[in-house]
């Protein structure tokens, strides 16, 4: 019958040894009281006898190997035995863990029960939240166990999850005990607004039926990763942040005269090809630098000012839409911006940006005349408080002292976040931008 | 001595008259009949050494030299009592009095007066500890784990047992094995004396030769001393549901009061006018007590969260 | 700042060293502390150096030497009681609840009981049910006294100097696993450390994990371990039951939005309990899920080891919970 050689315990405290030697090889007879290994405690090197004879079938554990008390080292077999096949048997394991600690609280109720009609299973945590961002709880995702809506799922609802409410109509509607998934918004994008609110109030809401939708044709596909965010900050910015915009549209002969002189130049010198739209970054950079409110960003816990001038600027690639940053605008040379902005734009377009690289703008410009659009409104990309929107530049007749001229005309949107900015502070800006666009002057670099 | 006692006696009965007259929160526990004891054994002490009390401990109060103003407006729950009525009629206590308090738990001033002897020991001044107790705590661990210790340290403590019969509703000869407490002291290796607990003089004599061991550094010793309550256990309770008339009638032949007052009169140490005159001024003076105490305030209610630490 | 290790048992045997030499209304008694130095080794050498009138033997009675240490604390003494095993707490509950928590209380304050009560806590020695349990619970349940359960031998040390320094009864818990296996830097230079304040072990914005005493090594290793998983775990580790620094525990709830209690206490109406609903309350709007309560199973201590470590926390409870509370979360 085979027997266990397991390392001894040599003293109360001695929880593991180190093998220090066998005395026998495998195959080797042994004989009771002989020595069969050699042992390191932390005390002391001793050496142990075999308790049997035998034969030393096999060395389980190699020299140098230090093992808990009670392991199995070896086995002795009876001289003509052949070992046992399979497993070693097992010593007593001192520390033997179960698998599950039964440690802590079963309660007899795992979770709370789940969501009882009308009730929505929330954290304290997103109920908090859901009621400073004016969420509707009942539409957000719930990602916590038993269907719970926790905090993430308030801070980055999906597009569903919004009560389409302006801040008003939310605080309205707890006050006066509306129902706001039962009222119907007359704001732009079907927004609830505070008079709908009222409206709600004076007649019972009338719940249109919803019609039977007719099977959808057509197939959906999963989101990309872009799209999905996209989607998600779109929503987010535009039901947030109260947006008004400003327009202008200056005389860009001089800016166009400016950019035809310079671009041959700096193509010979750098070797970088001038755009209309680093002239935009170089000069909404200076803006900027002149009118530091325009970067401030507004959070719950108060106006976030912001002082380096990182210039976002949308690029439009294959897989979406992207705003790679250029860091500290107002520092960079016109040159310098060129050079960035082609570097960024060309890793962007091939998939390569870093993230690192479209992270903390404070300002984006958006240059959709290369696609003839006259012009247009972006929407703000959050947290930012201003967004440049850019169109072509065209031909188009202009009152010129007295006189109807042809003249080269450029329409500039600018979307602004009333939380940040009023009317007339984020006009000054405009109206500086206009003015260093219509008269440019560069400091060389 | 005799004020002493007489105080102690129209201190209890007119508790028990508060007590009827609903002018005091919660139970009394009076010990009118066992004055001999307390005040046998507080002769022999001085203002700094320590006694420890019972549940039924207004006597030993008054005979360590507590005041019955504050000890009246503790029993009724005034902020002006000892204890600032955090404490109540069982749990009166005067430390400057070297008195570490009355204690509900029975045997439960038995740790704390072995703590005082170790201080005293320490302390070398000759101070002792006295742990005063009834039948009912020569059955509490305490005293035997105590008394070990005390014989073997050789501490100044003196176990005074005042022994009234009866443990509660019961005869402590049905709840205690064996030959009694002074036996047991013997076999833990202290001295014992036995004396009737209402001859004051008895106490005071037997008292007064222990008290002096002690403060020689002999060691603990325990005092018996048999009495009796006249009342109940508590007010209430009238006493007579396990006691028979005859045994009542047996103690009271054997008042310690008049038995001292006799002997005082005998050997002219005062008079009958003087005794009258005694009575008059003590009953005066609790009566006033009394009236003191209910025109006293009760503790603000903020009082509640203070002195739970220092 | 010189720093030296020493273990859990030196920092004790240390700060009792040094105080006994501060005070000389100090004095320590128990089982074995005198001539034989205390069976987990705390006062070793002590009864040498200050002779048997401070490092006293006493009699296997708890209950007899623990009163006549309340006794002497009310007469001008700052005993230091040791119960070999906190499992014997139940043989001097009237000593310390009815007697010594409250006797300044109902003498209106008339007097200080100074008495240190130094109890051991733990299982994980095969020791069985009566010698391996922890009642701080118990004891914080009791108005009256201050409870310390330190972790480490540097807050040991601290804590022990200002239990001999405070003029109110104390039960100071020490984990017998820790004395001899738990090593830490203390420093020469003297220091006490305040009741009431907690301390943050690992600093961390994910989860909070509150653990007493000895299980702070297995939070801390659970809290490592998440590191590696990108999960960013707070250790809080309260030093105090009474008083407690609610403060700390609820505001780094606040931050996290979850906590993990581990306790080697009972679960059941224990330290987990009270600490859960301590914060349940303070950090009310920002949990974003429940709190979990790791205290021992509710079964008497068993001895095999593989049952008895079945119902102590561990870093793999600990794990499991952590991952219970960020169940669906993001960070």
């Amino acid at each position: 019958m085979a027997s266990e050689v397991v390392m001894p315990r040599m003293g109360l405290t001695m929880e593991e040894g180190t093998l220090v030697s066998w005395r026998k090889a495998e195959g080797q007879k042994v004989t009771a009281g002989e020595p069969l290994f050699e042992i390191e405690t932390d005390k002391s090197t001793v050496e142990i006898e075999a308790d049997k004879t035998g034969v030393l079938g096999k060395i389980l554990v190699q020299v140098g190997t230090t093992v808990p008390v009670g392991t199995v080292i070896g086995i002795l077999v009876k001289e003509g035995e052949t070992l046992p096949a399979g497993e070693t048997p097992g010593g007593m394991q001192k520390d033997a863990r179960p698998d599950a600690s039964l440690a802590g609280i079963t309660p007899a109720v795992k979770n709370s029960p789940s969501a009882l009609p009308g009730r929505v299973k929330a954290s304290p945590a997103a109920r908090t939240l859901a009621k400073k961002l004016g969420v509707d709880l009942s539409q957000a995702a719930a990602t916590g166990p038993g269907g719970r809506v926790v905090a993430w799922n308030v801070n980055t609802p999906s597009s569903a999850a919004i009560a389409k409410a302006t801040p008003l109509a939310v605080r309205a509607a707890a006050d006066l005990g509306v129902d706001l998934a039962a009222v119907r918004g007359s704001g732009p994008g079907g927004r609830i607004t505070r008079q709908d609110v009222d409206q709600a109030l004076r007649k019972p809401a009338a719940i249109p039926e919803p019609h039977a939708m007719a099977q959808p044709s057509g197939t959906i596909r999963p989101f990309t990763r872009i799209e999905q965010v996209m989607a998600e900050r779109m929503v987010k910015s535009f039901t947030s942040a109260p947006h008004f915009y400003l327009h202008v549209t200056i005389d860009a002969r001089s800016l166009v005269a400016l950019r035809a002189q310079l671009k041959p130049k700096l193509e010979a010198r750098s070797s970088v090809h001038l755009t209309y739209t680093d002239l935009l970054v170089y000069f909404c950079a200076r803006a900027l630098s002149q009118h530091p409110e325009v970067m401030s960003q507004w959070t719950p816990q108060g106006m976030h000012m912001m002082k380096d001038v990182h210039v976002g600027v949308a690029v439009d690639t294959q897989r979406g839409l992207l705003v790679p940053v250029i860091r500290n605008a107002d520092r960079l040379g016109l040159t310098e911006i060129s050079r960035v902005l082609a570097d960024l734009t060309g890793r962007a377009r091939a998939g390569t940006l870093l993230p690192a690289e479209q992270e903390e703008g404070v300002f984006t410009i958006s240059n959709l005349g290369a696609f003839g659009i006259d012009a247009f409104d972006a929407v703000l990309n959050p947290p930012q408080a201003a967004i440049l929107a850019v169109g072509r530049i065209k031909e188009q007749a202009l009152v010129d002292v007295g006189k109807i001229v042809p003249a080269a005309m450029l329409t500039l949107s600018l979307s602004v976040d009333h939380r940040v900015l009023d009317g007339a502070r984020g006009a000054r800006f405009l109206g500086e931008l206009a003015e260093l666009l219509e008269t440019p002057t560069l400091s060389m670099e | 001595m005799y004020r002493k006692m007489l105080t102690i006696r129209i201190f209890e009965e007119t508790v028990f008259d508060v007590y009827r007259k609903g002018l005091m929160p919660g139970l009394a526990h009076l010990s009118d009949g066992q004055e001999a004891t307390p005040v046998g054994v507080c002769a022999t002490l001085h203002p700094d050494d320590t006694i420890t009390s019972t549940h039924r401990g207004h006597g030993h109060i008054i005979a360590k030299g507590g005041r019955v103003e504050p000890m009246m407006a503790e029993v009724m729950g005034r902020v002006t009592g000892y204890c600032r009525g955090k404490g109540g009629e069982m749990h009166i206590a005067d430390v400057s009095l070297g008195i570490l308090g009355a204690n509900g738990i029975v045997g439960g001033g038995i740790g704390i007066a072995a703590g005082s002897a170790f201080t005293a020991k320490r302390e070398g001044k000759g101070r002792v500890s006295v742990a005063f107790f009834g039948d009912g705590a020569i059955n509490q661990g305490i005293w035997y784990e105590t008394a070990n210790i005390a014989v073997l340290w050789k501490l100044p403590l003196i176990y005074v047992c005042e022994n009234n019969q009866y443990t509660e509703f019961t005869h402590f000869k049905k709840l205690t094995a064996g030959e009694g407490l002074g036996a047991r002291a013997r076999a833990m290796g202290m001295k014992s004396l036995e004396v009737d607990g209402n001859d004051v003089l008895a106490v005071y004599q037997a008292a007064h030769e222990l008290v002096g061991a002690a403060r020689k550094g002999k060691g603990p010793a325990t005092l018996i001393c048999n009495t009796f309550r006249y009342g109940g256990h508590h007010v209430g309770e009238p006493g007579t549901g396990y006691r028979s008339k005859e045994e009542i009638a047996e103690w009271k032949a054997k008042d310690p009061l008049p038995r001292f007052e006799n002997i005082l009169l005998e050997h002219k140490v005062i008079s009958p006018a003087d005794i009258e005159a005694m009575h008059d001024e003590v009953l005066t003076r609790v009566q006033a007590s009394v009236t003191t105490a209910q025109q006293a305030p009760f503790p603000d209610v903020k009082e509640a969260g203070e002195h739970v630490f220092a | 700042m010189s720093s030296r290790e020493l273990t859990f048992a030196q920092a004790i045997r240390e700060a009792l060293d040094e105080e006994l030499a501060r005070d000389e209304r100090i004095f320590v008694l128990g089982e074995d502390v005198g001539v034989w130095g205390g069976v987990f080794r705390c006062t070793e050498g002590l009864f040498q150096k200050y002779g048997p009138e401070r490092i006293i033997d006493t009699p296997l009675s708890e209950e007899g030497y623990v009163g006549l240490a309340v006794g002497a604390a009310m007469t001008g003494m700052h005993p230091v009681a040791e119960l070999m095993f906190g499992d014997f707490i139940t043989l001097v509950m009237d000593q310390i609840v009815n007697q010594a928590a409250k006797m300044r209380y109902m003498t209106g304050g008339q007097v200080e009981v100074p008495i240190t009560i130094r109890a051991t806590m733990g299982g994980g020695r095969s020791s069985g049910g009566q010698h391996s349990q922890s009642w701080h619970a118990w004891m914080a349940h009791v108005p009256g006294l201050k409870v310390v359960v330190p972790s480490t031998p540097y807050d040991a040390k601290g804590l022990l100097k200002t239990a001999l320094r405070e003029p109110n009864p104390v039960v100071f818990f020490e984990d017998k696993v820790m004395y001899a296996k738990v090593k830490g830097p203390v420093p020469e230079e003297e220091y006490t450390i305040p009741f009431g304040k907690a301390d943050i072990k690992r600093q961390g914005t994910d989860v909070s994990l509150i653990a007493i005493s000895r299980m702070i090594h297995p939070a801390l290793a659970a809290a490592e371990k998440l590191a590696t998983e990108g999960i960013s775990a707070e250790v809080v580790d309260p030093r105090t039951l009474t008083p407690l620094d609610e403060e700390t525990l609820i505001q780094s709830v606040v931050k996290t939005g979850g906590a993990v209690i581990i306790d080697e206490g009972y679960n059941h109406f224990g330290t987990t309990a009270e600490l859960a609903a301590t914060i349940a309350y303070g950090a009310f709007d920002y949990l974003d899920a429940p709190i979990e309560r790791l205290g021992a199973m509710d079964v008497p201590i068993p001895f095999s080891p593989p049952l008895e470590f079945a119902t102590i926390p561990n870093e793999e409870a600990i794990l499991a919970a952590v991952h219970r509370v960020l169940d669906g979360r993001r960070r």
